[in-house]
């Protein structure tokens, strides 16, 4: 058997791209981690492993923790990481979804072609620039108040359809339709509602963007045919979260459950591994805030989708539908759901965390919009600033191998530090645009923090999920404007 | 009082070294606003803060997660950090009082949360070592 040493961490390798960590020590079961040798060798340079030995310590889980080939550090659980426990009888953790609740991306699709934009780069940035509020303290591309909010929180993109800043398809071509009915405005605190109430249409910073992109492979033709992507096309890619609204309330709750279960946290290896028990108040009050701020996340991300046609029509003269611009879906990366997955031959309701990992249902799921139920749905997989970004669809494997799950990006390698003392932001936009990609950013830094090379290869990542029939590659596309706070 | 900008994968780390608890706890808050905006930077207007908590570890989250709150809400970047320290029973209390810059008159990085991951209060025989990791 072929083996993996990380420090004092062995690792077997069950078959080609998937390892494991055996149960030890206070394990409940073992743990998997999905990737090539390179990528676990990436993998195996910070707290990844042992972060996911801790994950595998949580009361309830289910057949193993998971680490996806884009896995990296975070606090408490890996990024890169899904975690099922027992709705019943486990446990659900703010940490197990992150501090910015559906965080995620969604893709629009155009009419255009890649002719159609060329020589409009710059205004088309400078455009979007203006309009979409990128980076900190920029507001947001609507004034909302505190009953805003309050309705936000409960409805989701149904707020935005009876507001006229969508339009039918778009609750039908995003996860859940873009509501949670589990949502439940008075779990999240006045402090987050606050924070939120600036932010509504925001893309914030870090490794978040706006980016407009051009399909340039396809893999599987009859796939690509049914999602409505073809060669050369533009798309759109959102990648935003929850913004203040929902990192206050994954704060609350830490606190909340530490304050409640003092004891039992100050034995984790972690705090931030802090889990309230399966049937208490304090989980049931938790998944009911995160619904609600998975709401708010999906507005976000339609107030921003709103914004976007306008700067289209603003640019093209015409109606956005006239140039097609329509949902293709909005996947969640940081998210715990409620779904129903087969263990030891029975079916179990369980909560699946995941963070820094997208659901990825394959074909005849009844949860898919119709359009996707027999072809699978759709997976984003945005790449890091100046790389490839790719569509995929939900693998036949995933539910058997993953609980329904792929990975959701590259995964970094090197830290902001040490990015920002190796590139320098000039020359890497300078670079980039010799590639005929226009960065637009609030701060230079995060165009250094960002650059390509702070990044696993999305390339790679890609292929290990093709390869085990996690998420298939559909198409890959590269980036044309992109704009970062 | 030290503050130092730390290595870590996705985040930021943020350690401080201070004779005393509370300038340790300044130590780290000007590291918060140098993570935000590494100019050097001046506010006019005062804000102050109250809070309590049941440990040293916990009063330092809630600490940062106030500054983060009030950073959004204000619109502020806080800098200019002063507290103080008192335990009071079972309780820990911090008063302190900062100084905003107003964010429209910077370009800065958003700061999503303080973590508890990795974080350190402790006393050495340099000082207070504190350590704290925020999610970016």
């Amino acid at each position: 058997m072929t083996t993996f040493k990380s420090g004092n961490i062995s690792l077997n390798q069950i078959e080609e791209f998937v390892w494991e960590i055996p149960r030890s020590g206070d394990m409940l079961v073992p743990a998997r981690i999905f990737a090539s040798e390179t990528l676990l060798e990436q993998i195996s340079q910070d707290k990844t492993l042992e972060q996911l030995k801790n994950t595998a310590s949580l009361p309830g889980i289910q057949k193993y923790a998971i680490c996806m080939p884009d896995g990296h550090q975070g606090y408490g659980f890996p990024v890169g990481g899904v975690v099922a426990t027992d709705a019943n009888n486990g446990c659900i953790s703010p940490g197990g979804v992150g501090y910015d609740i559906n965080c995620g991306v969604r893709m629009i699709k155009t009419n255009l072609s890649y002719s159609d934009l060329r020589g409009k780069e710059e205004s088309l940035g400078k455009l979007l620039f203006n309009k979409v509020p990128a980076g900190l303290g920029k507001g947001g591309v609507l004034n909302t108040s505190l009953e805003d909010i309050e309705e936000i929180l409960s409805l989701g993109v149904e707020w935005a359809l009876s507001n006229g800043y969508a339009v039918p398809e778009d609750l039908d071509f995003c996860e859940d339709r873009g509501r949670r009915t589990d949502a439940d405005p008075t779990k999240i605190s006045l402090r987050a509602k606050q924070r939120g109430k600036n932010q509504v249409g925001s893309l914030g910073s870090g490794n978040h963007f706006l980016e407009v992109q051009r399909v340039v492979e396809i893999f599987r033709e009859d796939v690509a045919h049914s999602y409505g992507l073809s060669q050369d096309q533009i798309v759109i890619l959102i990648h935003t979260g929850s913004r203040g609204l929902g990192h206050q309330t994954c704060t609350d709750y830490l606190r909340k459950i530490e304050m409640e279960h003092a004891t039992l946290l100050s034995k984790l290896p972690d705090k931030e591994l802090a889990a309230a028990p399966s049937g208490s108040q304090l989980a049931s009050d938790y998944y009911a805030a995160m619904c609600a701020c998975i709401n708010f996340a999906w507005i976000n991300r339609q107030i921003i989708t709103y914004a976007v046609r306008l700067v289209f029509e603003e640019l093209f003269n015409k109606p956005w539908e006239d140039l097609g611009m329509d949902l293709l879906y909005d996947v969640a990366h940081n998210i715990a759901k409620k779904e129903f997955h087969m263990v030891n031959g029975t079916q179990r309701e369980l909560f699946v965390h995941r963070k820094g990992a997208t659901r990825a249902f394959p074909a005849g799921n009844p949860e898919l919009p119709s359009a996707f139920r027999t072809v699978g749905q759709p997976v984003i997989i945005p790449g890091s600033m100046g790389s490839d970004s790719y569509i995929l669809r939900g693998g036949d494997a995933s539910l058997d191998l993953t609980f329904g799950s792929t990975a959701h990006g590259a995964g970094r390698i090197l830290s902001r530090t040490k990015a920002k003392k190796l590139f320098k932001a000039s020359e890497i936009q300078a670079k980039l645009k010799e590639q005929n990609i226009h960065v637009t950013a609030t701060l230079d830094a995060t165009i250094s923090e960002e650059a390509p090379g702070v990044y696993k290869d999305v390339s790679e990542v890609v292929n290990i999920s093709d390869f085990l029939g996690i998420g298939d590659k559909v198409a890959r596309t590269y980036p044309v404007v992109n704009i970062k706070g | 009082m030290e503050f130092y900008l730390r290595d870590h994968t996705a985040d930021i780390a943020v350690e401080s070294l201070a004779p005393t608890l509370e300038e340790a706890f300044s130590g780290i808050a000007e590291g918060l606003s140098h993570a935000h905006s590494p100019n050097s930077l001046s506010g006019n207007k005062k804000f102050h803060l109250n809070i309590s908590s049941e440990s040293l570890e916990s009063l330092l989250f809630d600490f940062l997660d106030m500054l983060i709150y009030e950073r959004d809400v204000y619109n502020v970047l806080p800098t200019n950090h002063k507290v103080s320290i008192i335990q009071k029973d079972d309780m820990w209390n911090l008063e302190g009082t900062y100084y905003g810059v107003p964010l429209d008159t910077i370009e800065s990085r958003e700061i999503k949360a303080v973590t508890y991951s990795d974080m350190e209060v402790k006393k050495t025989p340099k000082g207070w070592r504190l350590y704290v990791v925020f999610d970016v």
